[in-house]
């Protein structure tokens, strides 16, 4: 990486006169937060899709990709890692305005319920206890997750949704595009499990996975189209991404990898009548994973700043 | 124990002035800013503030140095102060037997308070071939000021202290507001634009004033002196001149007035690409809106038809009575007690010593106390050898001179020279002994830098980098071992002596009073009293104004302004124009540079990193040019590289190129990468003002192309370009 | 009260000076810039060159405030918006939040020292204990609130006395930079934003600036006004102080 993006230069000329990236979240370390949205999108988007068809593993997985990858990785990224706790009550009520916070209170309740619920549905754990006492907690806490997971999925999309002066992220649409692309790539990843011999079922997985693709698909053409009226900023945002310098990651990593591979190969399973080969789906989910780090990559790099002065800059 | 002191002192980071409070804690200076119990009021620039990383800034020279290798190769021995000294002196003594003392010249940079010393020790010598760059730079101004009104220190009354600030201001090829340069200070030029009715600014380039003017004047460089003269028509013709003082106070108008009938407005519209209407409206309102005065800018000294155009505009202060007028052009009253600076011309100049004047006999007006420097490099080219012994302080002849590549031939030449400095410059590096110099936080001296209304104490704040000496110092222990007569047992004593018609001592001047103001006690229309001459009047040949010069007619140069073209233009050499289409000037300020320091300065560096060059984004488009770009800009004598800045306030016929530009940290072969970026290896020393012998350096030809990448990669310089920020991790 | 500050942008020149006022009040690590000048030029007539000093604005509804997880970037009852280094995460949400990019996150490699591979200067070792800059926090202006705290504890008014104002507005030789309290419709800044239509950057983010800029041009004062009566009452004495000094040295006319 280059120093000019490390160091503060006095570019009196460029700097907040023309558009300018954000750097600090995808930029030398900021890579970390790029690195750790995705494995937030997956881990919430699989346990989302685990709970749904009540996959022990599937549950497992998704809380190990939250806890041991997505955390770790995010606080690894702040200035002083050590004073983390810092950001959750008692220490800090920040959770009230900032959906930073809140995303980290997402992830602590995620951890402490998933973690119960984890437990009370560890089949030998069951046995031990009995059905009639897990059960009830497994239920509940299963909930709770649920709602702990959906918060730690979206809450990205609210912090980025909340940058003023970054319009192509500040769009409605910005929460509900991260948070299903994250279930998306859940029914992605939980084909994997099905596949590994975990108890989902890889039918059922890619029967969602389609529907969740052709929404997904609109839902991006959708934000494109809709976030490119709301300023001329926004626009060169989307212009990086259709033929600018992001073109690469948008048309291979995200259209292609992540949308039109997954999409092909379940179009051939649904027309094959039936499941498609352990190859193509590995290739699907592989494809739909890549796409994951794709679209975040996508959001991330294109953050334009509105520059400082609309009224000569003609921005 | 923490022990803390406020110390009082005055800055010179540019001509200086700028009262500065420098907070010392157990020695180690911890904040600077601005004195308000001085005439600044307590405001500094950048250039000031930053002075900070002068104090242990590695790249600092800080021991005297002989040569060990070849000129330009970089090697050096340290050497004792001792040792240096008598080498020197014994060199100068040598050179005065041998060849006559008029070989051995003084040189320095812009008067940065070591003009007197500089001055006393040449004549000292015996020896009147000062080196200064005062002929492209105010003293052509202060010359014709004192050749027309009698008087030379004529200054913009932009103070208010006659009861009135200025209506109409002309800023004339000056940016004023970004520097405190030839004794004028910004901060009160800037306080008195809040009381001005019309700003005109005369710029080739939009300055931050310029888009905020009443008008804005865009001439072709070069063509001042026909806007003048324009100017001069359009208010004769139309009849508001000062009639009262023009029939009473001034001789020649008659003439004038013909002579300036050559000049009507269509006629300069054409040569100066202004707009004849915008010449009528600054011509009015010069006239109407009295009273006004003119900023001039030194640019306008660097130009082949300086004389006249200083004249013309002379002129145009003269027939609108804007002479002595509170809010117009007063000349400074002298204290009683006279200059603190007389220690300068105190030792008188001999015919002897005037007879051996480089360019004496042909610039009359510009070699009368001085040697013309472009002279002596033409005297070295042609196998002559002028100069003997060089003694240069602080200034880069190199650097500001024209044709580089002909000046540092020249300089090699040289027997013997020395260089005062604080950094490794190209003039240190093809020196024989290079001494170190000490920054002004850390002397003492007396600041009464172009005298005029204050004077004020350079106090030390910290001790010097290892063993550097202020020049005080450097030119009292050369002077003393090379004429005891005329200096000192120490620098004490010498500062005393400077201030001897004052009823105080340094000591008590340092301790008390550092830093005072005359200015209120200014004495307006002098010419109707008694002042100058019983019954009044000017103190000139014919008691008058003379619009028409007596004193340049018996010189044999024309008594009447006019204009003329270039040596290079697209009208004077319209051949040449066809293969270099683009009219370049250079020269112009940054408000973070002063002239050719600083660049070694990180905060200061990271500003503008490299030479910027000005274009109008029209012309680039044309030429493939876009923001950014590496150009490459050529003349007849050579090319440099600049970056270019798109910059629609330029006409695009112009471009405009930062001057005096070398790189501190490029290596010593090359003389720190001189040839690189310098405007001047452009620049021809042949045509040059008959008065002044200014060449012109800020209006020549030149073509513009885009630089290859593959170009930068040249060995020369490739470590500037290619490297992340040159391999300077400091400059950012 | 509510401290604020009026730019304005006929008489700024792009000198920087206000950037090295606060580079050396602060001890700010190369490379760091709290306030910055931001420039373009166009072809557009008048606006040929234009610059703009920024500095944090203190918003009043500052998005960094209400987006600091751990509650770092406080305001102040005067309006001041400030980061308490002691707390700072440096999660970086404020840098990337704030819609006029004035905050920098200061990290251990952005600062090699003035002269890297070189002792740090004694200037530069002074301030790690005079105004040390925690690595790994994010930093920015906050209108020299300790030159307004000490100052205001003196009973000295910020905007009108030195001691109590910041450090740019002291050193800008243009007089471009005017502090104030916006709180008080008296106040000089108020005045200067009533009659010459202050205005914020990005106003429709709803994020309330407290700098406000004007814009205009210079010349056509309404009449000749007699220097003595426009200098104020502090000025004249400071400059007769000034000629009697120099008569000391100068000797009556």
């Amino acid at each position: 990486m280059s120093q000019m993006a490390t160091r503060q230069w006095m570019t009196t000329h460029e700097w907040m006169v023309k558009p300018m990236h954000q750097r600090e979240w995808i930029e030398r370390r900021g890579i970390m937060i790029w690195i750790a949205e995705t494995f937030t999108s997956l881990g919430a988007g699989l346990y989302l899709v685990s709970l749904f068809i009540n996959s022990w593993w599937g549950l497992l997985i998704g809380w190990l990709i939250i806890m041991f990858l997505k955390l770790p990785i995010h606080i690894a990224y702040f200035g002083k890692p050590w004073r983390f706790y810092r950001t959750m009550p008692p220490f800090s009520n920040a959770w009230k305005t900032s959906w930073f916070a809140r995303g980290i209170l997402f992830s602590v309740f995620f951890g402490t319920f998933g973690f119960i619920q984890l437990v009370f549905g560890q089949p030998d754990f069951v046995n031990l206890i009995g059905n009639s006492i897990a059960n009830p907690i497994y239920y509940t806490f299963g909930v709770l997750a649920g709602f702990s997971a959906m918060g730690v999925g979206i809450y990205g999309g609210f912090i980025m949704n909340y940058v003023k002066g970054i319009p192509f992220w500040n769009q409605g649409l910005l929460p509900v595009v991260i948070m299903l692309a994250g279930v998306a790539d859940g029914f992605g990843l939980i084909m994997g499990v099905g596949l590994a011999g975990g108890d989902a079922s890889v039918a059922w997985a890619e029967a969602g996975s389609r529907y969740l693709l052709l929404i997904n698909i609109l839902l991006i053409v959708t934000y494109l189209i809709s976030a490119g009226y709301t300023s001329a900023v926004a626009k060169l945002s989307i212009q990086e991404l259709l033929k600018g310098p992001s073109a690469f990651m948008f048309w291979v990593g995200l259209i292609f990898l992540g949308l039109v591979v997954p999409a092909v190969i379940s179009a051939v399973s649904l027309f094959s009548g039936g499941e498609a080969s352990s190859v193509l789906l590995i290739i699907a989910i592989a494809a739909h994973t890549l796409g994951a780090f794709a679209l975040k990559y996508c959001i991330l790099k294109v953050g334009i700043y509105r520059p400082l002065f609309p009224r000569v800059a003609a921005y | 124990m923490t022990e803390k002191k406020i110390i009082k002192t005055t800055c010179k980071s540019c001509h200086g002035g700028c009262g500065v409070l420098v907070e010392v804690t157990d020695g180690v200076i911890t904040h600077i800013e601005g004195n308000p119990d001085s005439t600044t009021n307590g405001t500094m620039c950048a250039k000031g503030l930053s002075s900070i990383q002068h104090i242990d800034n590695p790249y600092r020279i800080t021991h005297p140095y002989k040569r060990a290798g070849e000129k330009g190769e970089g090697k050096w021995k340290q050497i004792s102060w001792e040792e240096a000294l008598d080498t020197i002196a014994a060199k100068i003594k040598e050179a005065s037997e041998k060849y006559g003392p008029w070989t051995v010249a003084t040189s320095q940079g812009t008067g940065r308070g070591y003009n007197r010393y500089t001055h006393r020790f040449s004549r000292s010598m015996g020896s009147a071939n000062v080196i200064s760059p005062g002929y492209i730079c105010h003293s052509p101004r202060i010359g014709l000021y004192g050749l027309i009104t009698g008087y030379g220190r004529l200054y913009c009354d932009y103070h208010g202290w006659g009861g009135v600030f200025p209506k109409t201001q002309i800023s004339w090829a000056k940016q004023l507001e970004i520097s405190s340069a030839d004794s004028e200070m910004c901060y009160w030029y800037m306080k008195s634009l809040d009381y001005c009715k019309n700003l005109i600014v005369i710029d080739p380039r939009a300055t931050a004033y310029t888009s905020r003017a009443t008008l804005w004047l865009q001439p072709r460089p070069g063509t001042d002196a026909a806007l003048a003269l324009g100017m001069i028509n359009t208010i004769i013709q139309e009849g508001l001149w000062d009639k009262e003082f023009v029939e009473n106070w001034t001789y020649g108008f008659e003439e004038l007035k013909k002579r300036a009938e050559e000049y009507p407005v269509e006629k300069v519209e054409e040569i100066t690409w202004v707009p004849k209407e915008k010449i009528i409206q600054a011509a009015r309102l010069f006239a109407v809106d009295t009273p006004g005065c003119i900023q001039i800018g030194s640019s306008l000294e660097r130009q082949a038809n300086c004389g006249q155009t200083l004249r013309a505009i002379i002129d145009l202060m003269g027939i609108c009575g804007n002479i002595e007028r509170p809010g117009s052009m007063v000349s400074w009253v002298l204290p009683e007690t006279g200059l603190i600076e007389d220690v300068f011309n105190e030792i008188p100049l001999t015919d002897e010593m005037r007879s051996h004047i480089y360019g004496g006999d042909k610039f009359k007006m510009g070699a009368a106390r001085t040697c013309n420097p472009d002279t002596i490099i033409r005297e070295f080219n042609k196998g002559e050898i002028p100069i003997r012994v060089w003694i240069s302080v602080g200034g880069q002849q190199i650097v500001h001179m024209a044709s580089t590549k002909q000046v540092v031939e020249g300089l090699k030449k040289v027997d013997f020279m020395v260089q005062v400095d604080q950094f490794w410059g190209p003039m240190a590096e093809i020196s024989d002994i290079v001494l170190p110099a000490a920054h002004w936080l850390e002397m003492d001296d007396i600041y009464d830098m172009h005298p005029r209304f204050m004077i004020e104490a350079h106090n030390k704040c910290v001790d010097p980098p290892g063993e550097a000496q202020s020049d005080a110092w450097i030119f009292n222990e050369i002077g003393r071992r090379v004429s005891p007569k005329y200096w000192f047992k120490d620098v004490e004593t010498l500062l005393d002596y400077e201030l001897r018609k004052a009823p105080v001592s340094w000591k008590q001047f340092s301790e008390k009073i550092i830093s005072g103001c005359f200015g209120p006690d200014q004495v307006y229309y002098k010419y109707k009293t008694d002042y100058w001459r019983k019954g009044g009047g000017f103190p000139t040949p014919t008691g008058k104004m003379e619009l028409y010069s007596t004193v340049l007619e018996n010189l044999g140069y024309d008594p009447l302004p006019f204009f003329e073209e270039p040596g290079e233009s697209p009208y004077s050499t319209p051949e040449l124009a066809k293969e270099y289409p683009l009219v370049l000037t250079t020269g112009f300020r940054s408000p973070f540079y002063f002239l050719a320091q600083y660049r070694n300065i990180p905060w200061l560096r990271s500003f503008m990193e490299y030479p910027t060059m000005q274009i109008n984004p029209e012309t680039a488009k044309k030429l493939g040019i876009e923001d950014g770009d590496f150009v490459w800009i050529e003349s007849p004598r050579g090319k440099i590289i600049q970056k270019a800045r798109l910059f629609p306030g330029i006409d695009p016929r112009v471009v405009a190129a930062t001057a005096n530009w070398f790189y501190p940290e490029a290596p010593a072969q090359g003389f720190r990468g001189v040839f690189i970026s310098n405007p001047n290896v452009l620049t021809d020393n042949n045509h040059q003002d008959p008065m002044y012998g200014s060449p012109d350096l800020t209006c020549l030809l030149c073509k513009v192309y885009k630089c290859q990448p593959e170009e930068l990669k040249d060995p020369q310089y490739a470590d500037i370009f290619t490297k992340e920020h040159g391999g300077r991790p400091w400059a950012w | 009260m509510r401290w604020g500050m009026v730019i304005n942008l006929v008489k700024c020149t792009r000198c920087h000076a206000c950037v090295a006022a606060c580079r050396i009040e602060h001890f700010l690590p190369l490379g760091m810039n709290w306030p910055r000048l931001i420039a373009w030029e166009t072809d557009v007539p008048g606006q040929e060159l234009t610059t703009v000093p920024v500095r944090c604005n203190q918003c009043k509804e500052a998005p960094c405030v209400e987006v600091c997880p751990a509650e770092a970037t406080k305001k102040r009852e005067d309006g001041i918006v400030y980061v308490d280094n002691d707390i700072c995460v440096g999660c970086r949400y404020c840098v990337v939040v704030c819609p006029y990019q004035n905050r920098t996150f200061f990290s251990r490699d952005k600062d090699p020292g003035y002269f890297p591979g070189y002792q740090r200067t004694r200037f530069e070792k002074a301030g790690r204990k005079l105004f040390p800059h925690v690595a790994g926090t994010t930093e920015k202006c906050d209108f020299c609130m300790e030159r307004i705290d000490a100052g205001m504890a003196k009973g000295l008014v910020p905007g009108k006395d030195r001691e109590a104002t910041p450090a740019c507005v002291n050193t800008c030789q243009a007089r471009a930079l005017t502090f104030g309290d916006l709180d008080d419709p008296e106040s000089e800044i108020s005045v200067l934003i009533k009659e010459k239509n202050g205005f914020q950057l990005h106003p429709e983010y709803g994020t309330e600036p407290s700098v406000y800029y004007i814009d205009g041009k210079i010349g056509n004062a309404p009449s000749n006004i007699a220097p003595r009566e426009a200098q104020t009452a502090a000025h004249m004495q400071h400059l007769s102080t000034m000629e009697e000094r120099a008569r000391q040295i100068f000797g009556k006319k």
